[in-house]
């Protein structure tokens, strides 16, 4: 612990909700926004997060402090002593643990990870909209989405027809 | 039971709709990694899904995707009864025969009405590449011909037949106002004929023949990609049926290297013991051509082949042989004389998987003595 404050520069993440989180500058940069925010100097304090409340932002710090290690500088020591492939597979488990939320959150989560630009939780969020969508009927992925069909009969006739490859 | 139900309640009312609250590029996103056919589907979810799969780039079309199983179960029948391995009558195997062609028309058809359709609605598409995988049943050439003028943004094209059967396929490209630019063709047996395609700048084409009416068909095409094989048929084939297959091939080679010149790139990757020792040169004048990658060559090539393509085209700046070590290869001689006169523009030969032997020598002496730029051998 004494190491990683000393050797490493910490960076104060603010949710609009008012909570605060201290982090390594590394777990940040994870981040593409707060990366150029840090890189064009606009981070010398506290960064706001605007539109990702407390249990969002610390949901992606957590993301981001277990993918730090791999893709960072500091990543060369632990692979070092771990085989890749067998880091590579932890994630994947790690990963589909942590994704096992509510819909709400996860729809939450792809909106921060947008607007964070954080490929890798991007990816990992939307697949599991993607996995859900493929394979399932109209209906099914309608009530998935608590989405309802607001077309007019002759309105949704138009665009099946339109889309008729999909209905084939 | 009642309080499980009022929070599920509860909870469905807060979730509602909330991918769709989510910004258009997001859910943009979420469409393009899926496949085409859901893509398109998400369309008729809701009017806030209406347009997004139109702004969706990429359109993938297989006729597998379509094809039902019952289509599947008649082929393996089918196949099995020309192949003996169940007992049938002639009337059985004309009757499975005929009922999967149906389903192979049928899908064809509603391929076609869908690209139709899809491309014809009065909306904006966005869709600058669309692929196709084909069946080989005839389809009425005006089909492509029509989806690509519906679509005049359209920019990359790839028509690819179906990996279900391997046969006959005949496609007629003639679209003046397209804006196509990249034409990818796969297909053993699939056949294209090019008549006007004036923005074309790069071919490639896995075992598909091309036909190119004539030069002003494709009045930019730069950058040209041919891959054939020839002895690999089903486990080898029959050498007869091997040779006329080649010769055939040449003989389109022949009709295509005069059309396409304005090509200045070329890549020519032809595996198979047979097809380096043609009995003709296939290669007319490419006076364009800059650079020329000749991929997957036999070692025991003729060096001939490349002293040839050396002289058909004239401004040839850069020469890349790649030879590969795998085959058992044939050692007949290629037939024809090469003279040596002079060669002004090649600047850089590189051999790749270069072994010292007799003919590799040969050829990097003949380009050295030929060439009066040559400023770069590679031998890797």
């Amino acid at each position: 612990m004494a190491t990683r404050e000393a050797g490493k520069k910490m960076i104060m993440l603010k949710s609009p909700d008012g909570m605060e989180f201290e982090v390594e500058e590394a777990v940040a940069m994870e981040s593409q926004t707060i990366r150029k925010m840090i890189e064009d100097d606009c981070a010398d304090t506290a960064i706001l997060i605007p539109n990702i409340n407390s249990k969002i932002l610390s949901r992606v710090i957590e993301y981001c402090n277990k993918h730090v290690p791999t893709t960072g500088a500091t990543g060369a020591a632990a692979s070092d002593t771990v085989a890749p492939a067998a880091l590579a597979e932890d994630l994947k488990i790690w990963d589909a643990e942590f994704i096992k939320v509510n819909r709400a959150t996860r729809f939450d989560l792809i909106q921060a990870a947008s607007y964070l630009n954080i490929k890798g939780l991007l990816d990992l969020t939307s697949q599991t909209t993607i996995d859900t969508i493929s394979d399932n009927s109209l209906e099914e992925i309608r009530s998935f989405l608590s989405t309802k069909n607001d077309y007019l009969p002759e309105e949704e006739q138009t665009i099946r027809r339109e889309n008729q490859w999909a209905f084939q | 039971m009642a309080r499980t139900d009022a929070f599920q309640r509860r909870r469905l009312c807060a979730d509602e709709d909330r991918l769709g609250a989510l910004p258009d590029d997001l859910l943009l996103d979420i469409l393009r990694r899926l496949d085409t056919r859901t893509a398109l589907g998400a369309a008729a979810l809701s009017r806030r899904w209406t347009s997004l799969p139109r702004e969706v780039p990429v359109l993938d079309l297989k006729v597998s995707d379509i094809l039902p199983p019952r289509y599947h179960r008649c082929f393996r029948l089918r196949e099995d009864a020309r192949d003996s391995k169940i007992s049938s009558t002639l009337s059985d195997r004309r009757l499975l025969e005929a009922i999967t062609a149906r389903y192979e028309r049928r899908a064809m058809q509603s391929m076609v009405c869908s690209v139709k359709s899809l491309l014809a609605s009065p909306a904006r598409r966005r869709v600058e590449r669309l692929s196709l995988e084909v069946l080989s049943v005839p389809t009425p050439a005006a089909a492509y011909e029509e989806a690509v003028a519906a679509c005049p943004q359209l920019q990359v094209l790839h028509i690819l037949s179906c990996e279900i059967k391997i046969s006959a396929c005949m496609v007629v490209l003639d679209a003046p106002k397209s804006e196509i630019r990249e034409l990818v063709l796969g297909g053993k047996l699939m056949s294209v004929e090019i008549r006007s395609l004036p923005k074309l700048e790069s071919l490639a084409s896995q075992e598909a023949t091309v036909l190119l009416c004539s030069a002003a068909a494709t009045p930019c095409l730069a950058h040209v990609s041919l891959a054939f094989s020839v002895g690999r048929l089903e486990g080898g084939g029959l050498p007869g049926l091997n040779r006329s297959y080649r010769d055939f091939l040449i003989q389109r080679l022949v009709q295509f290297f005069q059309g396409a010149i304005t090509m200045k790139d070329l890549v020519l990757r032809f595996t198979g013991p047979e097809m380096w020792i043609m009995p003709k040169n296939p290669f007319s004048a490419m006076s364009n051509l800059r650079r020329l990658l000749v991929a997957d060559v036999p070692s025991s090539w003729d060096a001939s082949w490349p002293c040839l393509l050396i002289e058909a085209a004239p401004l040839l700046e850069s020469l890349y042989v790649h030879v590969s070590h795998r085959e058992d290869e044939p050692r007949q001689e290629v037939p024809g004389e090469t003279s040596a006169s002079r060669h002004r523009h090649l600047k850089e030969l590189v051999v790749i998987g270069f072994q010292r032997t007799e003919r590799q020598m040969h050829l990097v002496r003949f380009a050295v003595e030929v060439s009066m730029a040559l400023r770069r051998v590679a031998l890797l």
